[in-house]
């Protein structure tokens, strides 16, 4: 059956996936656990608190190898439970390559 | 005691413990008689004499009381005085706060029996500090006092 | 409702999925039929 919405697909599709709401109890160690089962993870990010850096500021990201596991970490973790709290689990979209020559964004400080 | 059906809100609903998720409560017990101090509550520190209990937001004082005296046989002795306390990071702070939530007692009913963690305000990843004084220790330190 | 023989651990274990990373947490992901739902609800 055809859907009446549909996501916006850019390219290349992410890889890397924001997962939201998590517990003071759950760490880097169990996000990589947990998300290892629906692909091979190349990498968690957890920020933590600035005041209490043992702790996160309850997300994390983890990126995928493949798109396919991103999706898949989506599709059955999105709403899912972690520690008896519903988390949820987004794509992080990055931005298209730029597809014209200009000058950087002037974010980067010049190289020394 | 009947709840009246209005007064039902959609929190109060017993959580069904097959499907939600358990969660995991780590309890530290203080067989001293007082809490832990704030302060032995830090960066990655804890006190001593941790239990981790896997529960729900519905579960009581009452209910934490008969887990902890599973596994600690002293604290079954009637009139056993159970001190509850919440542990939480100050969000200001580095510093961890305490407050108390209620307490129980072996063998006896109370006010705080069927009081539920969801009704003390309690958040996923609070620490809960329980002080355990049996009828020996509150001899001399309660008769003291009054 | 589970038979009561069964100690409340290993009924944990049958019904949620459990960390080894330590400390243990519980986890547990959408089934289809509730993926259905989420996306269904997401769909109106």
């Amino acid at each position: 059956p055809k859907r009446a919405v549909r996501k916006p697909s850019p390219t290349p599709k992410p890889t890397r996936i924001h997962v939201g709401r998590l517990t003071r109890n759950v760490t880097k160690d169990h996000v990589m656990e947990i998300f290892s089962v629906y692909g091979t993870v190349r990498n968690v990010e957890m920020p933590f608190d600035r005041i209490h850096p043992h702790l996160s500021r309850g997300f994390a990201y983890v990126e995928f190898d493949k798109p396919e596991d991103a999706d898949k970490a989506i599709k059955y973790m999105d709403g899912g439970q972690v520690d008896g709290q519903e988390v949820s689990a987004t794509p992080v979209l990055v931005p298209k390559p730029r597809q014209f020559a200009g000058p950087p964004p002037q974010r980067r400080p010049p190289p020394q | 005691q009947v709840v009246t059906a209005d007064v039902v809100t959609q929190e109060d609903k017993p959580v069904d413990r097959e499907k939600k998720c358990p969660l995991l409560l780590r309890v530290f017990l203080s067989l001293t008689g007082r809490h832990n101090n704030c302060n032995d509550y830090s960066r990655n520190d804890c006190p001593p004499n941790e239990l981790q209990v896997y529960t729900w937001t519905d579960a009581t004082l009452k209910e934490i009381t008969g887990l902890v005296k599973e596994v600690n046989p002293e604290s079954r002795r009637k009139g056993t005085f159970f001190d509850f306390a919440l542990v939480y990071p100050d969000p200001r702070t580095p510093a961890y706060r305490m407050r108390d939530i209620g307490s129980t007692c072996s063998g006896s009913k109370g006010p705080d029996d069927a009081k539920t963690l969801a009704e003390a305000r309690f958040q996923i990843g609070d620490y809960l500090d329980i002080a355990i004084q049996t009828p020996n220790d509150r001899m001399g330190d309660r008769m003291g006092d009054r | 409702a589970a038979p009561e023989t069964e100690s409340p651990a290993k009924l944990l274990d049958d019904l949620f999925k459990k960390t080894s990373a330590t400390p243990s947490i519980y986890w547990l992901p959408l089934t289809e039929e509730q993926v259905v739902v989420r996306d269904s609800a997401r769909a109106e």
